[in-house]
């Protein structure tokens, strides 16, 4: 399969696979890096929106991460696929800005109430919320809030595996790669977070069936 | 729905909260990168690429003027390097004596004031020979011995008056020819127009 093919971005499939733009981007051709952004521009950025939550940080994150890449490029020997490479670069830039907004918000705002990524997701409760569909605004909404602010006082890392897994963008094996866990643990994570959700929502009335 | 692997709860039997968890994650995560991502990137590529090759001319074309402007700067200052003596003893010479005096004509000419002979001669580099010496202490009356010098013509013209023996042949003066410093021809420099070639697209 053609590393290029792994998700679909929404952008004209090219002949050339990602390690072929990889070689030419290597070779000084910024046009075919260009194309690589082109490529895995969704799967950086929804990656960094998993870690920090926040669009305009995650935007912030992704170019970071592209700009890191194309430095590193000379290190990148095709061992392993160029989007799991990326990722993994993407994750790490995404958690350093994590913990410096965590530091920040430490500094200027309130303690963190349940857990300390709750007040930066409080903006993707917005977002999810302001992005409804016309049908989706027939479900209940208080429902909808409810499990979005709930994900938010989530354990980092069991909120990470079921964000990263609810992209629509990464493999199981990506998100293995970039959190640096077995795949076993990361599918574990993901089954632990729902769980720990429900229990969380029954307990706030919602009937688990 | 698509939690993309396994993990999907988005069939048969799945309860209304996995639904509701799996709306919520997807309207969290479902947001697309802001337009442009990709004109940003490279856009924070292009400099870093293009910089370097611009880099050398500039530093060249630096150094090449700095170079011609010493260049200039020391072919201004050389005519009056040539003028060693005034400028390198200032202190007395020129501050009491006309630095160039004009000079007789060639020919014997009495000389009045030896010392103010010696004293009005122009600074030169030429070699002043000096008149042998035969005598130092003289016989006892004579009060200038060196003066007794076969073929010099010097005169005695101390202030106590004429010496009991009068020298035949007085010194005559020394002509030194005046200081003529060649001319120095220095072409005219000419500055070549700088041309810088535009930033080419892809920096390549």
């Amino acid at each position: 399969m053609p590393q290029s093919t792994d998700c679909v971005t929404g952008t004209e499939p090219s002949a050339a696979t990602d390690l072929d733009l990889v070689r030419l981007a290597q070779a000084g051709d910024v046009e075919a890096f260009g194309e690589l952004v082109e490529r895995n521009r969704r799967a950086v950025f929804r990656a960094a929106l998993a870690c920090v939550g926040s669009p305009s940080e995650a935007d912030d994150v992704a170019q970071e991460a592209f700009i890191t890449a194309y430095r590193k490029l000379g290190t990148f020997r095709g061992e392993a696929q160029f989007r799991t490479w990326l990722l993994s670069i993407t994750w790490r830039k995404a958690i350093d800005r994590r913990k410096s907004i965590s530091r920040w918000l430490r500094m200027v705002v309130s303690p963190p109430r349940e857990d300390s990524g709750e007040d930066t997701f409080d903006q993707m409760e917005r977002i999810a919320s302001s992005s409804r569909s016309q049908e989706d605004t027939v479900v209940d909404e208080e429902l909808q809030r409810n499990v979005t602010r709930l994900i938010g006082t989530l354990p980092k890392k069991l909120r990470d595996a079921l964000l990263l897994a609810g992209t629509g963008e990464h493999t199981y094996e990506q998100i293995s790669q970039m959190l640096g866990a077995p795949l076993g643990t990361v599918k574990w994570r993901v089954s632990e977070a729902r769980r720990v959700l429900k229990k969380k929502l029954s307990a706030l009335g919602y009937a688990y069936e | 729905m698509h939690m993309n692997n396994d993990s999907s709860l988005e069939h048969g039997g799945e309860s209304p909260l996995d639904r509701a968890i799996d709306r919520a994650v997807r309207e969290m995560m479902h947001v697309d990168p802001p337009a442009g991502l990709r004109r940003r990137v490279l856009s924070r590529l292009e400099p870093s690429v293009t910089r370097r090759p611009l880099f050398l001319p500039r530093f060249v074309f630096a150094v090449a003027a700095i170079a011609m402007l010493v260049v200039v700067a020391m072919l201004v200052r050389d005519p009056g390097s040539s003028r060693v003596g005034p400028e390198t003893q200032p202190s007395v010479a020129s501050s009491t004596q006309p630095r160039v005096q004009p000079v007789p004509a060639p020919g014997p000419q009495p000389v009045k004031d030896s010392r103010i002979t010696a004293r009005s001669a122009p600074i030169t580099r030429e070699r002043i020979r000096m008149p042998r010496v035969a005598n130092v202490f003289g016989t006892g009356t004579s009060r200038v011995s060196a003066a007794a010098d076969a073929g010099s013509d010097a005169v005695w013209t101390g202030d106590s008056g004429d010496p009991k023996g009068a020298l035949p042949n007085p010194v005559a003066p020394l002509v030194v020819a005046p200081l003529m410093p060649p001319a120095i021809e220095t072409p005219p420099i000419v500055i070549p127009p700088l041309v810088i070639p535009g930033p080419s697209k892809g920096g390549v």
